[in-house]
């Protein structure tokens, strides 16, 4: 850190960040009386793609909303590159927050548009973002408003992904957009990270078709965070155990077992726990089966509301 | 292909103020400009409707103002609403918002004012064969001046108050703050008036416009400074 000419603290060009560039410490956020988010706890580090997934209402907005200071946080701690968000330019100028498209006052052209993100983000790339809409099939010249829900979304994803900002918020971003359309946003996403490496957070409902984008999970659930780990320790927790139901029950009795399904005499367990080898071993001479479970899966069976959950994850 | 790592770029506090003030005079500037040019058509064909050339044209200016009022209420509560959002977007803070349009807010009134006399001078011309005939006593121009600013911040503010809190809510807080307010405003005014002092009489509405206008922009400072702005 440095300080400016009015003494005020601000960040210095080109410092690499060592650890994390958000720190959340026993963040909590109520709207009215209810909490929205609780004691979140967590360190995101730069450059990194992270998922941010949870039901509707989980609190993913709110989240967003407080890093890129449209709210401001009252209880526990929320900095960025060391410094409180909320009215600090330092920190304003380099995170972008790109939500649902808004666009229904929009008048302006899409070429004004850009020049208008140009004007007040320094490192926007202007260039980069004609190539990519081009490759979306926005016109220039075309009003922002008049343009389709689609291209509205894609419109606000591409100026996200072309702020040139070191943080990058994309919050549901590919609403509205068809499959071809969402899928060659993700293929942009991954373009512009390889470009300008930077902490991009995507928060989504699309978890089996953006899986491959992330590298760190976060799931949210009643505004609390219930999974902050890489995407492959995730998946490596994950596992369904299938076979007679005494026996998966027997085995899954110390796991935390997200989901049971019974077919007869058989029963499907999804599980988010670690196996070890001889664990996995000894199922399979007992005659159970093991199979990878999708993140998709594991999001839906974690999120599920309370009441339907089973075993030993009550007590988590 | 090139890569480059994204870093934080420095930002001063309050380096973006003077880009928002000359966006915000821009964007403010052309809506008043078309608005007056309107007015002043209608006024014309009201002109000509009635067959009133009498007063010389005089009228216009006074219309103007008249009309001025309730557009600048409007606008403040249309545009300065909505545009605090659309700078949050790229990055500007609240309190760098509310400097720049601060600073803009004075020749956004003014252009009213300039494109005002101008029209008023042709039409005073086209009608009497003299510009500047009558209706624009200076002292009469900047109590106008005032009170379209005074409407202006009632707009911001009112749509400022109408964003965080609830209609009725916002409704109750405004009233609540606007008519203490007001009434604050008018005492020095009053006491000039109980003291009898005639030399100072002219002072006194001034005094009351400009004390009014200062608690207004207080207000706004006070409710732009931690205003959420909450994601539909």
């Amino acid at each position: 850190m440095q300080r400016d000419e009015k003494g005020k603290e601000s960040i210095e060009h080109g410092e690499e960040e060592k650890s994390g560039v958000i720190e959340l410490e026993n963040l909590t956020y109520r709207y009215e009386v209810e909490a929205v988010l609780q004691g979140i706890t967590t360190s995101l580090s730069s450059p990194k793609i992270y998922g941010l997934m949870g039901r509707n209402g989980a609190g993913k907005t709110t989240l967003l909303s407080l890093i890129n200071a449209y709210i401001k946080n009252e209880e526990g701690s929320l900095k960025v590159w060391g410094e409180t968000p909320f009215e600090n330019p330092g920190v304003t100028a380099n995170v972008s927050y790109h939500g649902k498209p808004n666009f229904k006052e929009e008048r302006n052209k899409v070429a004004e548009h850009l020049a208008f993100y140009q004007r007040y983000r320094p490192n926007f790339e202007i260039d980069y973002a004609k190539e990519l809409l081009e490759d979306f099939d926005i016109p220039l010249e075309k009003t922002v408003k008049k343009l389709s829900q689609g291209k509205q979304s894609a419109l606000n994803g591409i100026l996200g992904l072309a702020a040139g900002t070191p943080v990058t918020l994309l919050d549901e971003v590919y609403v509205g957009m068809d499959a071809p359309s969402r899928t060659r946003m993700y293929k942009a996403i991954l373009d512009a990270q390889m470009r300008r490496p930077r902490l991009m957070i995507l928060s989504t409902h699309l978890v089996s078709e953006m899986e491959y984008l992330f590298d760190h999970i976060l799931i949210l659930k009643d505004g609390k965070l219930m999974i902050d780990a890489p995407v492959d320790e995730v998946l490596e927790k994950g596992y369904a155990v299938s076979g007679e139901k005494s026996k998966v029950q027997e085995f899954t009795k110390d796991l935390w077992v997200l989901h049971r399904e019974e077919l007869g005499p058989v029963q499907k367990a999804v599980v988010y726990e670690k196996i070890m080898d001889a664990d996995r071993q000894r199922g399979l001479e007992e005659g159970l089966e093991f199979e990878e479970a999708s993140l998709q899966d594991l999001f839906i069976h974690l999120t599920e509301p309370k009441g339907k959950s089973h075993g030993k994850e009550e007590a988590k | 292909m090139k890569i480059i790592k994204e870093t934080p770029v420095k930002q001063p506090p309050y380096k973006r103020v003077g880009k928002v003030a000359w966006d915000m005079l821009k964007l403010q500037g052309s809506v008043i400009i078309g608005a007056t040019g309107i007015i002043f058509v209608l006024n014309l064909i009201f002109y000509y409707a009635r067959g009133n050339f009498s007063d010389g044209g005089s009228n216009f200016m006074i219309h103007l103002q008249e009309r001025a009022y309730i557009f600048f209420l409007i606008v403040g509560f249309m545009i300065l609403g909505k545009m605090g959002a659309v700078y949050m977007k790229v990055g500007v803070t609240r309190r760098e918002f509310y400097y720049g349009n601060l600073l803009a807010s004075i020749p956004v009134v003014l252009s009213l004012f300039v494109v005002g006399v101008f029209l008023h001078g042709i039409l005073s011309l086209v009608l009497t064969g003299y510009a500047f005939g009558e209706g624009l006593a200076i002292g009469n121009l900047v109590k106008s001046f005032l009170k379209i600013l005074q409407y202006y911040y009632m707009g911001w503010f009112i749509s400022l108050v109408y964003k965080r809190f609830s209609v009725a809510k916002g409704m109750v807080i405004f009233f609540g703050v606007a008519i203490p307010a007001f009434i604050f405003s008018m005492l020095p005014a009053m006491m000039i008036e109980s003291d009898g002092a005639p030399e100072l009489m002219g002072l006194a509405s001034p005094i009351q416009g400009i004390i009014f206008t200062g608690i207004l922009i207080w207000l706004i400072y006070l409710m732009n400074r931690r205003f959420p702005y909450m994601i539909e």
